[in-house]
Parts: C-alpha cells; sequence; structure tokens
C-alpha cells in the first residue's frame, strides 16, 4: 500500500486507467490473442488444436501471399518515389514563387485531398476515369484516342494507383519539405544574394542541401505506410484487377474475413509485421550511417 | 525588393496554376455532376459547372439511399470518439508529469510498445477480441477504436510540459486535486494542441473505413465512408434495376466529404501538428 502510494495518488489512477486499460484490452491482449489463433488449427466456432506455426509454412507456401508481396513491392516502390520525389520539385517550387498569396493558395488547395479518405478519392476518380463519359476519356476522345479503361485494364491499374495515390499525398508530403524549408534562415539567402549568387546557384547549392535531410524523414514515413496498402486497393480492386493489384493488407483480409480462416489470416499479417518491423529498423540504421559518414 | 518579374517567375507562377488545377478539376467534375439534373448527369461531354442545376442527386442519395442514416451514424460516433480521444489521452500526459507515479513507467511502456507494432498486424485478432467483447455491430466498436494514442498522448505532455512545476507544487499546497489543477491550469494551456488533436481526431474518425468494414454488418448501424464505397462501387451499367446515376454517386461523395468542410478552414492553422498526428493513421 504504501509504495503504491494510493491516498497521495489516488486521482492520478483514476486519470491513468483509461488510457492503461485500452491498451491492454486493445493492443496487448490481441497481439497475445494473435499469437493464439495463429497456432491453432482454423475453425469457425470454439478452440482449435494447437498446430504449432503450421499456419505461418502453409502462408508462406502459399502462390497469392508471393502474388501479394510482389504486388506490394511494386506498387510502394512506384508510391515511394513518386511520394518522395514530387513533393520535394514541388516544395522548392513553392519556396521560390514570387507571390505570398498564390504559395498560400497552392499549398492549401494541394493538401486538401490528403484530409479525404479513400473512399472519397476512389469515388472521385472512379467518375473522372470512367471509360464511359468520364473526364479524362472525354478529353481523350476530343484527341480522337479511343477509351482507356484505367481501373479494370491489368496494364493500367498499377500506374492509375500509385499516381492516384501521389494525387492524394503529394500536398501533406510537400507541406513536410517546406516546413523545413521556412525554419530556414533567410540571412543565408542573403548572403547569397550579397555575394551575387544567382538564383539556380541559390537553388542547388543552399536549398536542395538544406533539404536533404528531410528526404530521409519523408522516405520513411512512406516506407512504413507502404506495407499497409489496404484502403486504396480494397476500393479501387476489381475481378479483372485484383490479382495485378492484391496487396498484402488486402490478402490477410480476405483470408481472415471472406475465407475465415482466421489462423492462417493472423500469421500471415504477423508476417507482414515482421517485414515491416525489419524494414523499418534496417532503414534506421542505414540512414543513420549515411549521416555519420556525412559528418 | 524584386523589381521585375523574369521568366523563371512567370513558369512558377504556371506551375502552381496547374498543380491547383490538376487537384481541383476532379474535384469541381465531382461537384458539378452532383448538382446536374439526371438527364444533364448522363449526358456525355465535360462537365466542371452544373448544366441544369438540380438538388435530385442529393434528394435521392439522402431519402431513396438513405444516406441520413450513416450520416447521423458518423457524426455521433465522430463526436463521441473525438471528446473521448482528447480526454484520455490528455489525462494520461497529466499522469505522465509526476516523476514519482507508479503507473508512469508502466503507461511510457505501453506507449512505446503501441507506436512500435503496426495496427495492421492485430487487424484480424482485433475483430476476435471485439467479437468476444460482444461488441461487433455496436457503436462502442467503433468509439473505442483508437481511443488512446501515444502520439496524442506525447503531443499533449509536451504542452503541459511547459508549465513551470512550481506552480502544480504550488495549487497542491493550497489543497487543489489533481482533476482541479489538470481542468484549470493544464488544459488551458494546452488549447492550441488540444485543438489541433480534436481536429484531426474529427477527419480520422469521419474517415473511419476499416474499423466499421470489420465490425459492423447490421446496414442500420454503418457509418457514411462505407454506404459511399457501396455506392461509389456501383456504376449506371451494373446497378440492374436500381439505376444510381452519376449525380446521385457524386452527391454521395459530397456527404463523404462535408464534415469535412466544415473543419477544413480551422485545419489549416494546424498543417504541421497534423503532420504528427497524421502520421499515426496512415
Amino acid at each position: 500500500m504504501g509504495k503504491l502510494r494510493l491516498r497521495k495518488y489516488a486521482q492520478l489512477y483514476l486519470m491513468a486507467i483509461p488510457t492503461i486499460a485500452y491498451f491492454l484490452v486493445f493492443s496487448i491482449y490481441p497481439i497475445i490473442q494473435g499469437v493464439h489463433t495463429s497456432t491453432q488449427k482454423p475453425r469457425l466456432l470454439g478452440g482449435g488444436d494447437y498446430v504449432g506455426l503450421a499456419n505461418y509454412r502453409e502462408v508462406l507456401k502459399d502462390r497469392t501471399f508471393w502474388q501479394a508481396l510482389t504486388n506490394t513491392l511494386v506498387l510502394s516502390g512506384g508510391m515511394i518515389a513518386l511520394g518522395v520525389i514530387v513533393p520535394f520539385v514541388v516544395a522548392i517550387a513553392l519556396h521560390e514563387v514570387p507571390f505570398a498569396s498564390l504559395r498560400k493558395l497552392t499549398q492549401t488547395v494541394i493538401y486538401t485531398p490528403h484530409l479525404f479518405s479513400w473512399v472519397v478519392v476512389g469515388g472521385i476518380w472512379i467518375q473522372v476515369l470512367s471509360p464511359d463519359r468520364g473526364l479524362v476519356n472525354e478529353l481523350l476522345k476530343l484527341f480522337g484516342a479511343r477509351p482507356i479503361h484505367f481501373l479494370a485494364d491489368t496494364s493500367w491499374i498499377r500506374p492509375t494507383l500509385i499516381l492516384l495515390n501521389s494525387w492524394k499525398g503529394t500536398g501533406y508530403n510537400a507541406v513536410i519539405y517546406y516546413a523545413a524549408l521556412s525554419s530556414l534562415d533567410p540571412q543565408i539567402y542573403e548572403a547569397a544574394t550579397v555575394d551575387g549568387a544567382s538564383r539556380w546557384q541559390k537553388i542547388t547549392k543552399l536549398t536542395v542541401p538544406l533539404l536533404l535531410p528531410t528526404v530521409g524523414v519523408v522516405f520513411m514515413l512512406s516506407a512504413v505506410g507502404a506495407l499497409r496498402i489496404f484502403d486504396q486497393v480494397f476500393i479501387l480492386r476489381n475481378a479483372a484487377t485484383t490479382r495485378t493489384i492484391n496487396v498484402l493488407m488486402t490478402y490477410v483480409y480476405d483470408l481472415g474475413m471472406v475465407q475465415f480462416r482466421l489462423g492462417h489470416a493472423t500469421a500471415a499479417s504477423f508476417l507482414v509485421a515482421l517485414v515491416g518491423l525489419f524494414t523499418v529498423g534496417f532503414l534506421r540504421r542505414a540512414m543513420r550511417v549515411d549521416q555519420t559518414d556525412l559528418a | 525588393m524584386r523589381t521585375k518579374l523574369t521568366i523563371a517567375d512567370w513558369i512558377l507562377c504556371c506551375v502552381m496554376v496547374i498543380l491547383i488545377l490538376v487537384t481541383v478539376v476532379p474535384l469541381l467534375n465531382a461537384l458539378a455532376l452532383s448538382f446536374s439534373s439526371n438527364l444533364a448527369a448522363v449526358q456525355p461531354g465535360i462537365h466542371l459547372w452544373p448544366k441544369e442545376f438540380s438538388t435530385i442527386g442529393y434528394q435521392t442519395a439522402w431519402r431513396k439511399l438513405q444516406f441520413w442514416r450513416p450520416f447521423m451514424n458518423s457524426v455521433y460516433v465522430t463526436a463521441i470518439g473525438s471528446f473521448l480521444h482528447m480526454t484520455v489521452c490528455s489525462m494520461a500526459a497529466y499522469c505522465l508529469l509526476h516523476r514519482e507515479f507508479p503507473l508512469r513507467k508502466p503507461i511510457i511502456w505501453l506507449m512505446l510498445l503501441t507506436m512500435t507494432v503496426p495496427g495492421e498486424a492485430i487487424m484480424v485478432p482485433l475483430y476476435i477480441v471485439n467479437r468476444q467483447l460482444g461488441l461487433l455491430n455496436t457503436y462502442t466498436s467503433l468509439i473505442v477504436a483508437g481511443m488512446a494514442s501515444g502520439f496524442t498522448v506525447l503531443l499533449l505532455f509536451n504542452y503541459f510540459r511547459s508549465v513551470p512545476l512550481s506552480l502544480l507544487e504550488a495549487a497542491r499546497l493550497d489543497g487543489a486535486g489533481d482533476f482541479t489543477i489538470f481542468a484549470r491550469v493544464f488544459l488551458p494551456v494546452s488549447k492550441p494542441g488540444l485543438a489541433a488533436v480534436g481536429l484531426f481526431q474529427i477527419v480520422g474518425r469521419w474517415n473511419q473505413f476499416r474499423e466499421p468494414l470489420l465490425y459492423i454488418t447490421n446496414k442500420a448501424k454503418t457509418t457514411i465512408q462505407i454506404a459511399l464505397r457501396e455506392v461509389s462501387m456501383l456504376s449506371d451499367a451494373t446497378s440492374g434495376t436500381d439505376v444510381v446515376l452519376a449525380n446521385t454517386r457524386m452527391a454521395a461523395v459530397v456527404i463523404g466529404v462535408s464534415v469535412l468542410i466544415v473543419v477544413f478552414p480551422f485545419i489549416q492553422k494546424h498543417f504541421v501538428q497534423g503532420i504528427v498526428l497524421g502520421a499515426t493513421k496512415e
């Protein structure tokens, strides 16, 4: 009793309980529950039998799993590349624009889609890209081109998804870059001007090097999100494209919620998480090494 | 200081205009269609302005497709969930100020652990846990999801830290309890932080998709994003007997962002905090 200081901290205990209870019930317990489920023979009702790592082995033998992994790597590779590079250029352009009002307006406008859910973005773009009276295909028709089934054609669906991701996320990442730029001391630029540096020199010699550390941050954020792609694929996939864009998380969803193979689904999601933690750890390590090399 | 605009300046302005157009044109297309009549909505051509202004799309979505129901459900879940999140996290942040408090370390450990483990890893187990607790098909499952978050606790803790500890001790000596100190001293100090957390909670919970997808099967209790997804999947051709036209679908999309439009003007001030908070939900 004395050690816990119940009297002195009575009110604090009350204030701490909701958070602790939430984390225990909705984070820790599910992990334990997941370990249990993933080592159980899949059965719809009641407890199954302990089968060790058999579920994990079966997932690793499943060709759909490897297909989903490949798709995840391809899609996330494209999304990370565009997510790092395009906002980088946009942020520099924002920094250079001569009118503050135009800069503010652009920043606000391109940030907006980040706030929309993928359902909304999907809803808008299914319409815009529709082969039947959609905006893009109506434009193509003006130029005499034939309509493209962007969301149903297996050769178009991947680039389309990657570009949509960029449409939604560019503004957000640009704000991250721009925040780094606007925290810079304007005196550096003034000094460069006094020294007779051209605008291009200021960009390449000052802005770009000053932005490079932020590239790491944006890259990390994008890479962490990459393995978790779910909503956009779930919303935009259809019978024709499922095999081309099915990702790890939709694979887990299908196993668990459609086929109700909860043991396999949990095993698969743990494998995904493991790969994720590994990747993040590796990237952190690699980037730290890079930074010390530069110093 | 700049006296004359160079060619580079003009190119930059053009780039800005292009960026704005690429973002705005698809949105304008949706908005124009949503306010078009049934006839205008099915006509070919480029829709950037309603051709025959009509609210028939909204009427169909709201009444016939019963969007009022998921809309109200989402308003309810968003309001309660955001308020609960702010309350729970700010209380936890206050607890972290007390170095002698025995639960301080456990809270920090739990925060760090939950910030490392990706939420996706426990998607299926969380479904099982909700089933075990009898929370499937309840609003509670949606409200409780994400009730506490390490990121929010840390953000608020940083605001709380700006209060000198001597103030806390003085209030204690005056006989004020922790609840009083928390509510009278610390909450007012962290208003900007609370505002940012609240705004991004509203956005996140209004956009909540995976949780209702997993936990809610009862149509009467479904939320706006799920209802919108069902309508978006239909196209003029495939919807069979019940034709849902483009104006109705786009009206549904606009209803799907309506609450965000209300919140948006306030969000601009919090772009940068949004980066921290936004990082957690992606």
